[in-house]
């Protein structure tokens, strides 16, 4: 069944000096249990559009959407009071900092139960129970003790399962993990992330895996959207990404990731993009990526559509060809 | 002769107040030896807290070790010594992890270089203008980029400056503290071929702390796991990368999602324990699945094996002399 339906989501910023288009038109779709990977540098929007969905955007910035449709109910067509009470059963997130997310001066057992109470109601007993559950649930071995802890007390892997499990607490149908292992240790990341893809699994709940790191989504993401820019620019299932991606920036963010057994050879470099990401208010014309792309040509100075390519998934370049027979394009043209 | 040799270096701090008042003494780094030769790199590899940061500021001289000896081209570097702080301040130079952070908001691009020319050279004003253009342009940044302030340039770039005033005094050693986590993946790959090219054309040697496997396999030449300020494993990077033998260097490939296609029989360690403050003992004990009742008492040896991998754990080295 589906869970998610966005289309043609835009964020707006209204900054000093004009309004500045961070998330431009994006359109996605996620199933139950289904985990998707949303990859991107940082300043590329993917953080921007995970908030929009939750309904957390600051009020400096206006979303629109034809259609952002969370478990069979359009959020577009509520009211704000509605949609925030609709998202918070129905949604949870994960932030990137376990320690800036928790509050520091309160206990891990008050600040699960003020969830709790919220979303469950219940006696402080029931509650109390529902709250050893769920720690145990994210991998916490002795919970009665980390209930009475502050979160300075507790390492950031720990710190990151209550936040997991505070996200749990209204049972979500859809989890955002937003760089839910940035900063974390290495070996503690692996821990995490299974408990993540662990859970979604077994609630058939959806995932939306945000980050920066192809080797994370590699293994467990059915499908993975790239985004740059604020644009969408490839999206297709996991394995044609990994092995035969059709994007230049897609095929360029896999190739600057060392290779497994590529050791120190003399002259031998990576290869990287060149320049960096276009400030919102200094974008190129035409293709977003134009000026930094290694295959970039003359037509890419007119925009690129999101088009589907046969046996692949949506592409947004010139250069990938689009199948002849399903020419059309996903977005019309702003007037 | 070796061009920087760390003979048992050791740091111990002294906590006032660590318990209601108690004093503690706490080992950040213990009885570490390596050594590093010209054109080299070597790669420190090892999770937060492991006492990578701490044997930096060793060698580079911030702090003096409790125990040991640095040495540089055969002679042995004294912290208080004034004639070695200089000799050390201009041939082991550092970059930082976060170049937010790492360069001062206040000060333009060239008076941030022009310092370190100041207080470790001679070189008049004019010479100095010159030698700020010609590092700038090697880093890949332009000459007028010296007028501009730090927040005027975006995270690699400002990583290029930081590397530029490391590279201005033509140093034989760099310590890059993690120089590549604060910065986006499309402009580290941009970051470590600079630092790949500095390399070959200046014959420096890298110190290079990471927890990125995939970047220490791509750069490196000899690895050193650290845990907990011990070192676990030491060899080239042949040695480590296939053929690891520590339980905590198979949990960090078991844990990293690409190296777990190569090593599908290595464990993740199921728990995150580390040996309290004055322990005996293996510093891995407590989350090691081989740990026999020894290993809790004693602390293994880092012992060598024929081909100069050196590995600390009773298990590994038992087994290999029963095989020999």
């Amino acid at each position: 069944m589906q869970l998610l339906r966005v289309e043609n989501l835009s964020v707006t910023y209204h900054s000093s000096s004009g309004p500045l288009s961070i998330v431009e038109r994006l359109s996605l779709k996620m199933d139950e249990g289904e985990i998707l990977g949303v990859i991107g540098e940082s300043g590329s929007g993917k953080s921007v559009f995970a908030l929009s969905i939750m309904g957390l955007l600051s009020t400096k910035m206006v979303m629109r959407a034809d259609y952002l449709n969370l478990d069979g109910e359009d959020l577009m067509k509520m009211s704000a009071m509605d949609r925030a009470v609709y998202v918070a059963s129905k949604a949870a997130i994960i932030f990137q900092e376990p320690q800036a997310s928790l509050n520091p001066c309160f206990t891990v057992s008050s600040q699960l139960d003020e969830t709790l109470s919220i979303h469950q109601g219940g006696t402080r007993k029931n509650r109390r129970v529902r709250a050893l559950e769920l720690l145990d649930s994210v991998g916490i071995t002795k919970p009665e003790i980390l209930l009475k802890l502050y979160p300075h007390q507790l390492s950031g892997g720990m710190n990151q399962r209550v936040a997991i499990a505070m996200a749990l607490a209204c049972k979500p149908r859809l989890l955002i993990a937003d760089e839910p292992t940035t900063a974390l240790d290495v070996t503690i990341q692996a821990q995490i992330l299974e408990l993540l893809v662990n859970l979604s699994q077994s609630e058939k709940a959806g995932l939306m895996l945000i980050t920066h790191d192809f080797a994370l989504l590699s293994e467990n993401t059915d499908r993975i959207g790239v985004i740059y820019s604020g644009q969408l620019m490839e999206h297709a299932a996991t394995e044609n990404i990994l092995n035969s991606p059709r994007h230049p920036y897609t095929r360029a963010l896999l190739d600057s990731v060392p290779q497994l057994g590529d050791r120190h050879v003399k002259g031998s470099r990576l290869f990287a993009l060149q320049g960096q990401i276009p400030a919102m208010d200094q974008l190129p014309v035409g293709c977003r990526l134009g000026p930094r792309c290694p295959k970039a040509e003359k037509q890419c100075v007119n925009k690129p559509e999101l088009l589907s390519v046969e046996n692949h998934g949506k592409v947004r370049c010139h250069l990938a060809k689009p199948s002849p027979t399903v020419k059309k394009p996903l977005e019309q043209e702003e007037q | 002769m070796h061009l920087l040799e760390a003979q048992n270096l050791s740091k111990c701090y002294n906590l006032r107040n660590y318990q209601f008042g108690k004093t503690a003494r706490l080992e950040a780094i213990k009885n570490i030896s390596f050594t590093l030769d010209a054109g080299q790199t070597l790669a420190i590899v090892g999770e937060s807290g492991s006492g990578k940061s701490t044997l930096a500021r060793q060698i580079i001289g911030i702090e003096a070790p409790t125990n040991g000896r640095v040495v540089f081209n055969g002679e042995e570097l004294n912290y208080k010594n004034k004639k070695h702080r200089k000799l050390r301040f201009k041939n082991i130079r550092m970059i930082f992890q976060n170049p937010y952070e790492s360069l001062n908001p206040q000060a333009r691009v060239g008076s941030t270089l022009e310092e370190v020319l100041l207080i470790n050279t001679q070189l008049s004003a004019k010479q100095r203008k010159r030698k700020i253009e010609e590092t700038l342009t090697k880093v890949g940044l332009l000459p007028e980029h010296q007028y501009r302030y730090p927040y005027m340039f975006s995270g690699g770039q400002r990583q290029r400056i930081a590397i530029a005033r490391a590279i201005i005094l033509d140093p034989k050693i760099i310590i890059a503290d993690e120089p590549l986590s604060a910065l986006d993946v499309s402009i580290q790959a941009q970051i470590l071929n600079l630092m790949q090219e500095l390399q070959e054309q200046m014959k420096i040697s890298y110190l290079f702390i990471s927890h990125d496997l995939n970047v220490v396999e791509h750069i490196a030449d000899n690895v050193m796991v650290m845990f907990h300020g011990e070192v676990v494993e030491l060899g080239s990077i042949e040695h480590i990368y296939d053929d690891p033998q520590h339980p905590y260097t198979q949990a960090l490939f078991a844990s990293t999602p690409m190296y777990r296609r190569r090593f599908p029989d290595f464990a993740q360690p199921q728990f995150s324990k580390r040996k309290g403050v004055g322990e005996e003992g293996c510093c891995f004990a407590k989350r090691c699945q081989y740990c026999q009742s020894h290993c809790e008492q004693e602390a293994p040896p880092l012992l060598s094996d024929q081909n100069g991998h050196e590995i600390a754990c009773f298990n590994v080295n038992s087994d290999q002399k029963q095989a020999s």
